[in-house]
């Protein structure tokens, strides 16, 4: 089964050149990328295509075009992949009328595992989940039919871990310690990767990030590196002040700030460096005496973020 | 797998309001039957009756086509739905596995459906006539019938999202009104073949009930129907592509 004989070891997962488009929409647009062993998080904003690209890794969706290799095979319409690769999924939907213990049971089941029943109870174990597991599904949290999910896609020890949005619905607390359990994962020598629309949730855990924009590859790579993208870009902010025209003057002065703009009742400031702005902004006003109403930056929505990246 | 798959299905299937609707529905047969019995002599016989209005009438007719659809749809159309499905294909097993446990738990709960509605209502119309025969050729037929109908509808549940839909379209329009108009059209009706099957396995005489169809030609397109429609369903679930969340 494997074809990486004599050739250099294989990356876990190979994106070349996917597209998938529905009719006329296209959700992903030639994106292309390797994931080694440890924790990849897939950042963007909803809508970017985050989900479509993790069912084509997982072999839930064809690629219109461009190939995709799991562990140096095509995933698409090939269910032996499943035994070292899995998918947890976006939707919340589980059998509610069945346990926690026995959807992770009959998950361990069908994967055809000889202990299924200890396979189960150390699934359990690892999201934290014994104590909940004799309930109904039903009436589970958000969280808890995360973690369920989770332990029921671990259950036969993947290589391969792909998950969407898996900390959708946690509490502050829950969400610590699945990062933690995915970090100790990635140790192990498996391959992770998640999808988040949060910037904070990959920040905390992904070293490596790709940033999906519009079906795009915006950015790969060290997380650092992406950071110091998103807060060196241009920052504009609205300020409403005593004396407006007073301190636009001084602020055109601050070596932070490049661009000075005086409309009705507001300056608009734009500035490369927020940082130095920020305590440059209270100086000014001091000096000139005049009492700030409003610092209100304009755009610092993700989406603004994503979107600088992609036209960058 | 497919095990699994049978006994998940049927748990989900019971527990559901639609299962509850179809036994209601089930009960009419039987009260058009004890209607027939409580008016006592009419001009027709009690076998007469039987046969044509509550067996096949309402019954073969409407019940089967009926409970199938909706049972076969909601076995796997609302696991696509709800996209709980994943959680039977990201599993290392042939797909004809899963497909076979979700058409078996399908076709189970339609029989038991149909043919306790059927037998009920049979033994209630035919009390005391001696005309076993007659119900045990409905009964059979019904089961036969039933593997058929599942088979198609699970396939149609795969094919589209508005199965349930298609499927009443195909039951009450084309088996029922056009093939009273283009008789040709009957050669290609499930529930055709299904009457064809309880009119030979029931050896009635034509008068109490005599269907369409020739008994070998029904019986051979009943396996057929059964076979490809499980094949189809198959092939299209190895392809299978998940939607996204809306």
């Amino acid at each position: 089964m494997s074809t990486t004989e004599g050739t250099a070891p294989q990356a876990a997962v190979e994106v070349v050149d996917v597209s998938r488009w529905y009719g006329n929409v296209v959700a992903v647009n030639g994106i292309s990328f390797a994931l080694e062993p440890g924790v990849t998080g897939l950042l963007g904003p909803n809508g970017a295509g985050k989900t479509t690209l993790l069912n084509m890794i997982a072999g839930f969706l064809k690629p219109s075009v461009g190939d995709v290799q799991v562990l140096g095979e095509s995933s698409f319409g090939n269910p032996d992949i499943y035994r070292r690769v899995a998918l947890v999924p976006e939707r919340e939907a589980v059998y509610d009328f069945q346990t926690g213990h026995q959807f992770v049971l009959m998950s361990a089941r069908m994967h055809g595992l000889p202990d299924a029943g200890d396979a189960a109870l150390r699934a359990l174990h690892m999201v934290e989940m014994v104590g909940d597991a004799d309930r109904a599904t039903g009436g589970y949290s958000k969280g808890m039919k995360q973690r369920i999910k989770i332990a029921a896609a671990l259950v036969h020890d993947p290589e391969v871990l792909l998950l969407d949005e898996p900390f959708n619905g946690m509490d502050p607390r829950q969400r610590l310690q699945m990062m933690e359990l995915l970090g100790r994962m990635a140790e192990q020598g498996r391959t992770i990767l998640f999808s988040s629309h949060i910037l904070e949730e990959v920040e905390r855990l992904g070293e490596n990030v790709l940033v999906v924009v519009a079906g795009r590859l915006a950015a790969s790579g060290d997380f650092r590196a992406i950071r110091k993208l998103m807060t060196d870009r241009p920052h504009t902010i609205t300020i409403r002040s005593s004396d407006n025209r007073g301190l636009a003057r001084t602020l055109m002065a601050d070596e932070s700030v490049f661009g000075v703009e005086l409309t009705d009742g507001k300056i608009v400031v734009r500035t490369n460096e927020l940082g130095a702005f920020t305590s440059a902004a209270p100086r000014a006003a001091q000096d000139v005496g005049a009492s700030l109403f409003e610092v209100r930056p304009e755009d610092e929505s993700l989406e603004s973020v994503f979107e600088y990246l992609v036209t960058r | 797998m497919t095990w699994l798959v049978l006994t998940l299905t049927s748990r989900q299937l019971l527990g559901q309001k639609r299962t509850l609707f179809l036994a209601a529905v089930g009960m009419l047969p039987v009260l058009a039957a004890v209607i027939f019995r409580a008016a006592g002599d009419g001009d027709e016989s009690a076998a007469e009756f039987a046969a044509q209005v509550v067996l096949n009438a309402l019954v073969i007719n409407i019940l089967l086509p009926l409970t199938a659809l909706v049972l076969a749809t909601a076995s796997l159309g609302s696991e696509i739905e709800d996209g709980t499905i994943v959680y039977l294909l990201s599993k290392p097993t042939e797909r004809w596995r899963i497909v076979a446990g979700k058409l078996l738990a399908a076709w189970g709960a339609t029989a038991v459906l149909v043919l306790a509605s059927a037998l009920i209502s049979g033994v209630v119309a035919l009390a005391g006539e001696g005309e076993s025969r007659l119900l045990i050729g409905f009964l059979v037929a019904i089961a036969v019938g039933s593997l058929a109908y599942s088979s198609v509808f699970v396939l149609l549940s795969l094919v589209t999202s508005r199965a349930l839909f298609v499927g009443l379209a195909y039951a009450f329009i084309w088996e029922a009104v056009i093939t009273n108009f283009a008789p040709g059209v009957q050669r290609f009706s499930i529930r055709e073949f299904t009457a064809s099957v309880a009119e030979a396995v029931g050896d009635t005489t034509p008068w109490v009930f005599d269907a369409d169809l020739g008994t070998t030609y029904s019986i051979v397109l009943l396996a057929v129907v059964t076979a490809v429609g499980a094949a189809l369903a198959v092939r299209r679930l190895s392809r299978f592509e998940l939607s996204e969340a809306p």
